[in-house]
C-alpha cells in the first residue's frame, strides 16, 4: 500500500514541504512508501522550487541511509515528472489550449462570453493568475489517467494495491482562493475518483483533501506586472465563498472520504508580491503545518467514523501552542524536538568539528570520530563530500522551516515568554530586508541555547551539548554498521532523543 | 561503577605493580649491575633502601598526577563549544610538571654517591613516574579526552 500526496499550486507545494519535514522526523504512521507529486503550470514558482529542493535533499539523504532510527524513516517516491504541468510545450494561452482558431463561430462566441480577453490571451506559464475558471478548463482537459504521466502510473499503482487487497490513500493539497489550487483540487479529485478502477462497487483508494482557506495576503502587484492579469488578495474571501458554495452544490464532500478545511482569520501579508516565477516565494506558514498534520491523521486512518469535516481551533487568538496542534502531542513534540536537537548539534558542533579534522587533523579531540570513522576505516573526506553534506543541507532547511513556522504566527519579533511553539533565537535571526522581515540562520549558533527551544520552557539544560558530546564519546558502533557515515549520523540522532524534556 | 572509580583502580594497580615489581627490579640492577658506591658513612644497602623509599613517593606523585589528569580532563573538557575540544596540552602539562617535581625532589632526597648513581636514581624515578602516568592515562582517561595521551589511538585499535 502506498500513500500519495499531491500538492496543487504554491500552497500545495508548501503543504508538501511541511509534510516532508514531518516524514523526516519519523511522524508518518507506519513504514509505507509516500508518493509525491507537484501540480503547477508555473514550474519556476519560488515556493514550488523550495519544496522541490527539499525533496531532492530528502531523497539524497535517504538513498544510503542505514536503518535504525526514525530519521528519514519514510521512503519517498517522486513522480516522473516531479512537477506536472497541464500546459503543453508551446501552448501557454487558454485560447491556444482550446484551439480557438479552429473552433466554429458558435463555440468561439461561447468561449468569448465565458472568458475575458485577458483570460483568453494571458500567458499561463506563471500560473492561472488567481483565475480558477481558466485552470479548471485546462486541468480537466489535460489530466488523463490513461495516457498522461504521471497520472497513468498513479492509477496503475492504486489499482495494483487494490488487487493485492490493500487500499491506497491519496491526499490532495491546495488552496481554495488561488488559481491553480482552486481549479486543480476539485478537478483532480473528480477524475481520480471516477477513473480509477472500481472493484466490487468500491473505489480502490481513500481520497482525502486539505483545502486551504485564505490564510495570508499580499500587497498589490506593482511595476511592470501591474497591468497584467494577476491575483489580488482582496478577492480571496469572495473567491472562497463562491468556491465553498460550488463544493456544496456539486456535493464534493461525497467525492472525498475526508476533507480538511484550514485557514486563519489573520491574513498576514507575505513579504513578496509577485506575478509568479521564482520570485513568488512565500515563506512557510503555520497553517501548512496543520495541513501536513491533517495528512498524518488521514494516513493513520483515525477517522474511523468517516466524519466528512474536521474542525479545529486555537485556544487563544493570535497565538499557537503545542496543545493547539491536532496530533498526539507527546509524540509530535518529542519527535520534532529530537530532530531540532539533532539539526542544531549537527550544524553547530559535529559537522564543523569534522571539517576541522579533515583540514587540521588532531583527531584525538573528538573520540567519537575515532570510534565511528577512524577505527571503521571510513574516509572522512568522502563522507564530508557526500552524506554529511546532504544531511547538513537538510538540517539547515529544517531549522529554517521551523523558525519560519514560529515567526508566521505573529509575524513580529517576540521576546521572552511571548513565543509560541519554539524559541529559535539560538539558531536563527529575524533580519530586516527591503522586502520585509526575513528569517535567516545564524552563522554561529548560541550554544547555550541547545535544548531550550521547546516552549513552554522546561528545565534549563545549558550543558545539553556537553552531555551529548560525552555520550557520543562513550559510544562505539555496534556490529558491522554501514561503510559510510550513516552509523554515526543515526547514533547522533538517537542520542538527541535521549534528553528529558 | 563510575569512570573515576575505574581510574582509581587502574592507577592503583599500576602503582602497586610499580612498587612491587619495578622498584625491586631496579634495585637489583643498581646493586648488581651498576654497583653503586655511596659516600662514606652510608652503606650500599642503606642507600638502596633510601632509593626504594624515595621511589615509593615518586610513584605516589605519578598516582596523584593521574588522578589530577582525570579530574582536570573531566571538568575542563565538558565540551559545549567544539573549538575547546582537545586534552593533549593539559595531559602534556601535567606530565611535564610531574617530571619536574620528580626530578627536583628525587635528586634532592637521594643521598649522594661517588659515581653517577644519584643521576641514575633520578632517571629511574622519572622513568617510573612517566610509565605509570602514561599507562594509566592510556588505559583509562575521561571519555572526552581518552585519546589525548600519545599512542592511545593506535594501541586501542589493536584491541578494537
Amino acid at each position: 500500500m502506498s500513500y500519495y500526496a499531491i500538492g496543487i499550486g504554491g500552497t500545495g507545494a508548501k503543504c508538501l514541504e511541511s509534510l516532508m519535514h514531518l516524514c523526516a522526523a519519523g511522524l508518518m504512521p507506519d513504514n509505507e512508501n509516500l508518493y509525491l507529486l507537484f501540480v503547477d503550470p508555473d514550474g519556476a514558482n519560488g515556493s514550488l522550487g523550495r519544496a522541490g529542493m527539499l525533496l531532492e535533499c530528502y531523497k539524497n539523504c535517504k538513498v544510503n541511509k542505514a536503518e535504525g532510527t526514525e530519521f528519514l524513516k519514510t521512503s519517498i517516491t517522486v513522480a516522473q515528472p516531479k512537477v506536472w504541468s497541464p500546459l503543453s510545450k508551446g501552448v501557454n494561452k487558454l485560447k491556444d489550449f482550446v484551439g480557438y482558431s479552429n473552433l466554429s463561430n458558435e463555440y468561439r462566441h461561447l468561449f468569448d462570453v465565458l472568458f475575458t480577453p485577458d483570460e483568453r490571451n494571458t500567458n499561463l506559464e506563471k500560473g492561472f493568475r488567481g483565475h480558477p475558471s481558466i485552470g479548471s478548463a485546462v486541468m480537466a482537459s489535460a489530466i488523463s489517467l490513461d495516457d498522461v504521466e504521471p497520472w497513468l502510473t498513479i492509477r496503475d499503482r492504486i489499482n495494483k494495491d487494490a488487487n493485492g487487497g490493500k487500499r491506497s490513500k491519496v491526499m490532495l493539497f491546495g488552496s481554495i482562493f488561488g488559481g491553480t489550487g482552486a481549479s486543480g483540487f476539485p478537478t483532480i479529485a473528480r477524475i481520480l475518483k471516477s477513473q480509477t478502477k472500481a472493484k466490487q462497487d468500491k473505489y480502490p483508494c481513500d481520497l482525502g483533501g486539505v483545502l486551504m482557506l485564505p490564510y495570508f495576503s499580499f500587497d498589490r502587484i506593482q511595476g511592470n506586472e501591474e497591468n497584467e492579469m494577476h491575483a489580488d488578495s482582496r478577492d480571496f474571501l469572495l473567491n472562497t465563498q463562491g468556491a465553498l458554495l460550488y463544493y456544496r452544490q456539486q456535493k464534493y464532500e461525497e467525492k472525498f472520504d475526508t476533507i480538511y478545511l484550514l485557514g486563519s482569520d489573520d491574513l498576514r501579508k507575505m513579504r513578496v508580491a509577485k506575478l509568479g516565477g521564482n520570485e513568488q516565494e512565500n515563506d512557510p506558514h503555520w497553517t501548512e503545518l496543520y495541513g501536513a498534520l491533517a495528512a498524518l491523521d488521514f494516513f493513520a486512518g483515525k477517522n474511523a467514523n468517516k466524519q466528512p469535516y474536521h474542525l479545529v481551533a486555537r485556544q487563544s487568538a493570535g497565538r499557537l501552542s503545542w496543545g493547539d496542534l491536532p496530533h498526539d502531542n507527546d509524540e509530535l513534540r518529542q519527535k520534532l524536538f529530537q530532530l531540532t536537537r539533532f539539526s542544531f548539534a549537527f550544524l553547530s558542533t559535529y559537522y564543523p568539528m569534522l571539517k576541522d579534522i579533515s583540514q587540521n587533523k588532531k583527531e584525538y579531540r573528538a573520540p567519537w570520530y575515532i570510534n565511528f570513522f577512524y577505527y571503521k576505516n571510513i574516509s572522512l573526506n568522502n563522507s564530508l563530500n557526500n552524506e554529511m553534506e546532504e544531511v547538513k543541507d537538510y538540517c539547515e532547511k529544517f531549522l529554517l522551516w521551523l523558525a519560519n513556522v514560529e515567526f508566521s504566527v505573529t509575524g513580529t519579533r517576540l521576546e521572552g515568554d511571548l513565543k509560541n511553539l519554539i524559541d529559535f533565537s539560538s539558531f536563527a535571526d529575524v533580519v530586516s530586508t527591503d522586502k520585509g522581515d526575513e528569517i535567516k540562520l545564524r552563522n554561529r549558533f548560541s550554544l547555550s541555547g541547545f535544548g531550550n527551544y521547546l516552549l513552554p520552557r522546561m528545565e534549563e539544560k545549558d550543558a545539553g551539548l556537553a552531555d551529548l558530546w560525552e555520550r557520543m564519546c562513550n559510544l562505539k558502533p555496534k556490529g558491522e554498521g554501514s561503510e559510510d557515515a550513516w552509523t554515526f549520523i543515526n547514533e547522533l540522532y538517537r542520542q538527541c532523543g535521549n534528553f528529558r524534556q | 561503577m563510575t569512570r573515576l572509580g575505574f581510574c582509581l583502580i587502574v592507577a592503583s594497580l599500576l602503582f602497586g605493580i610499580g612498587f612491587l615489581a619495578l622498584l625491586p627490579a631496579e634495585r637489583y640492577v643498581f646493586e648488581n649491575w651498576l654497583d653503586i658506591t655511596p659516600l662514606a658513612g652510608t652503606t650500599q644497602q642503606e642507600w638502596l633502601q633510601t632509593f626504594t623509599d624515595i621511589g615509593f613517593y615518586m610513584l605516589l606523585i605519578a598516582l596523584m598526577s593521574t588522578f589530577f589528569w582525570h579530574i582536570a580532563g573531566y571538568f575542563k573538557y565538558r565540551i559545549i563549544d567544539w573549538t575547546s575540544a582537545g586534552g593533549w596540552r593539559v595531559w602534556f602539562s601535567i606530565l611535564v610538571i610531574m617530571t619536574i617535581v620528580i626530578i627536583i625532589f628525587g635528586y634532592w632526597w637521594t643521598d649522594q654517591t661517588q659515581d653517577v648513581g644519584r643521576y641514575f636514581a633520578t632517571a629511574v624515578y622519572v622513568f617510573n613516574g612517566v610509565l605509570v602516568f602514561w599507562l594509566s592515562s592510556l588505559i583509562l582517561s575521561p571519555s572526552t579526552v581518552k585519546y589525548a595521551p600519545p599512542g592511545t589511538i593506535r594501541l586501542k585499535k589493536l584491541w578494537n
